[in-house]
């Protein structure tokens, strides 16, 4: 069949130069063979606009095997579930000591900081951002408030001190994310260090101490409540908090718009730039509870952890669940799966004296691994692959 | 409804819209034809806040938006399709819609997290709502399936359903047939006359000349980043400059 075919100059600003210094119509006809005049006859010529835009035909195609990809594996999160059940299961035959209520305990506590990390990443990275200073926040954050108590302030007022520092590097990631349009990663990269520097010179240690009398601080990680350990508390609450938020309110549903297609966010009525720095101040914030929690069940906050492997268990928790790092796509349940993977691999291999060298590697592989699936899963958009305008 | 004056705006030396001014009215269907680089992309951009344009102001309902962000403009009643689909593929095809409705949603975070009963009255009325739009732009039936996974002609249909669930009392449609064949281009061209029907001001950029023809109200036709003629489009069939630049050599090559 014979369809139109505007231009021949390729979009982009140079396409719209060249094509507006031609005088006159510019249409030619390319005759197509067979092609049945829908969307997936790769052999439209799609030109014309000096916005850069791409070839419609190819995004569709892309979108259809990406959809196909999405039934095949709708429920990763699920599958993550399966995995870490089968695995637990094997632990449990293979490991004396593993499945006892206490090492269950202690494997729930020591995914629950990384767990409550892992919201705050997720709640970024379903906007379609990554946030790699939550671990700078969470630590700037923490030392602040135990510095404050230690200087005699209220808790209270220490904690809002505290949440006012980590929520300041939040605004600034967002700002320049959203306004200046530099890629999250290398703002994100780039503030962990930054705070690092201003943390060491501010606190004079790179160990931050809580005073011996901060009981209600040291509650929030070494406490219970009704048996069970506060930072598994603290982290079941916020996991419901999040839950709530992210599938029922309407800035939670606009968080998986703006992941999912920026532009088309942005023309349905969401402030998108706004959104993207309420989404890192927020991040933040949580980060300082899991900081206020880790601090307080060790009662110190080591500074070197900003610049440790902590971020990657991070991303791997939310990537491994499901969060692609797309944007669009995830949910509390994919943190949970993650994390709940991540729990039982690390806590196993502890048990069987596996040294810290190979669980990197361990982990290292995979990390590869889930970003690998991810990429194939979710393959990124050209087209809507801009975060701002 | 909606005018514009004056607008212009160059890229570094190159003048890409040089004082075009326009106004239209209130359920009117109001086209923007040229060849191409033209100018009508780029002038569809300035209306709708995408860029900021060198000069001229742009009017919605007496009101002088030119200022306003693409958000703003949107939530005034302004939203448009964009000739390279924009939609949420990783949503279903009728929470696409609802999206766009949920400018007009009320209730606070709480609220909305404890699901209170006016909450879920109004997520029900929402979706409702959504799915009168799918069937304006007959696709209800697929509301429930993945929106990245449809075809191309009913993606299309799927944004202007979208756009609709703004409330918009002006649309504009980037190109809203391009890649359709006859049938799809027929099914669009109905919906945009019903919405027009609906006292909606519709704007569309279109390279269907049959199509043009046959459903607007008026055509504008740019060349060069300057108004080449206004009318309707007998007027324009008629145009003697217009003829020389665009349409007497497309058909010359479509004989």
């Amino acid at each position: 069949m014979i369809r139109p075919a505007r231009g021949g100059v390729k979009g982009g600003v140079k396409g719209g130069v060249k094509a507006a210094q031609r005088v006159g119509p510019s249409w030619r006809w390319v005759h197509i063979a067979g092609s049945p005049g829908r969307s997936n006859s790769p052999a439209r010529v799609e030109t014309d606009n000096g916005a850069g835009m791409t070839q419609a035909d190819i995004t569709v195609g892309r979108r259809q095997s990406a959809a196909a990809g999405r039934r095949k594996f709708q429920s990763q999160e699920m599958a993550i579930f399966a995995i870490a059940a089968a695995l637990a299961v094997l632990f449990a035959f293979m490991l004396p000591g593993f499945a006892t209520i206490n090492n269950m305990l202690t494997l729930a506590r020591s995914v629950s900081v990384l767990g409550v990390l892992s919201l705050a990443m997720a709640l970024v990275v379903i906007g379609r951002g990554l946030d790699l200073s939550l671990i700078a926040s969470m630590a700037a954050g923490a030392a602040t408030v135990m510095a404050l108590q230690g200087a005699g302030y209220a808790f209270p007022l220490a904690i809002l001190a505290g949440l006012a520092v980590a929520m300041a590097i939040g605004l600034v990631n967002g700002w320049i994310i959203a306004f200046i349009e530099v890629p999250a990663l290398f703002t994100t990269l780039a503030m962990s260090l930054l705070v690092f520097g201003v943390a060491r010179f501010a606190f004079k240690s790179v160990l931050v101490y809580p005073p011996a009398d901060a009981h209600a601080f040291l509650f929030l990680g070494q406490g219970k409540l009704f048996g069970v350990p506060m930072p598994i508390i603290v982290f079941a609450v916020l996991a419901v908090a999040m839950h709530l938020f992210l599938s029922r309110t309407t800035p939670g549903r606009f968080t998986y718009a703006r992941g999912d297609n920026p532009e088309a966010a942005r023309l349905t009525g969401v402030d998108v730039r706004r959104d993207i720095i309420i989404s890192y101040m927020l991040a933040a914030g949580l980060s300082l509870l899991a900081g206020l929690v880790s601090a307080s069940a060790t009662a110190s906050m080591n500074l070197q952890i900003i610049t440790g492997t902590m971020i990657f268990d991070v991303v791997l928790v939310v990537v491994l669940g499901g969060v692609s790092l797309v944007g669009g796509r995830g949910s509390v349940l994919s943190v949970l799966a993650g994390a709940l993977l991540i729990g039982v691999l690390l806590n196993g291999l502890t048990i069987m004296n596996v040294n810290n060298q190979m669980q990197d590697i361990v982990r290292g592989l995979v990390l590869l691994g889930a970003i690998i699936l991810d990429n194939r899963l979710h393959p990124r958009d050209e087209e809507t692959a801009r975060q701002g305008d | 409804m909606l005018k514009v004056e004056q607008l212009g705006i160059r890229f570094g030396g190159v003048v890409a819209l040089d004082g075009v001014s326009f106004s239209v009215a209130e359920g009117e269907i109001y086209a923007l034809i040229g060849p191409n680089g033209a100018g009508k992309t780029t002038l569809f951009n300035c209306v709708s806040g995408l860029y900021v344009p060198t000069g001229g102001s742009v009017f919605l309902d007496g009101a002088d938006i030119s200022s306003l962000k693409p958000f703003e403009r949107a939530r005034r009643g302004m939203t448009r399709t964009f000739q390279n689909l924009q939609i949420f593929e990783h949503m279903t095809v009728v929470e696409n819609v609802m999206a766009g409705a949920r400018i007009h949603e009320k209730g606070g975070i709480l609220a909305h997290m404890l699901g209170l009963r006016s909450v879920k009255a109004q997520n029900a009325a929402t979706r409702r709502q959504a799915l009168a739009h799918l069937d304006q732009v007959g696709i209800a039936d697929l509301a429930d399936q993945m929106a990245g996974a449809q075809s191309y002609g009913v993606v299309k249909r799927l944004e202007i359903a979208r756009a609709l669930a703004t409330q918009p009392r002006v649309l504009m449609l980037d190109e809203p047939v391009a890649g359709c064949n006859a049938t799809e281009t027929a099914e669009v061209d109905a919906v945009i006359r019903d919405v027009a029907r609906m006292g909606v001001t519709v704007v569309l950029v279109e390279h269907d000349m049959h199509m043009v023809m046959g459903l607007a109200d008026r055509v504008h036709v740019l060349n060069q980043g300057r108004t080449l003629a206004v009318g309707t489009p007998e007027e324009i069939r008629r145009n003697a400059a217009v003829i020389e630049a665009y349409l007497g050599v497309t058909e010359a090559a479509d004989a």
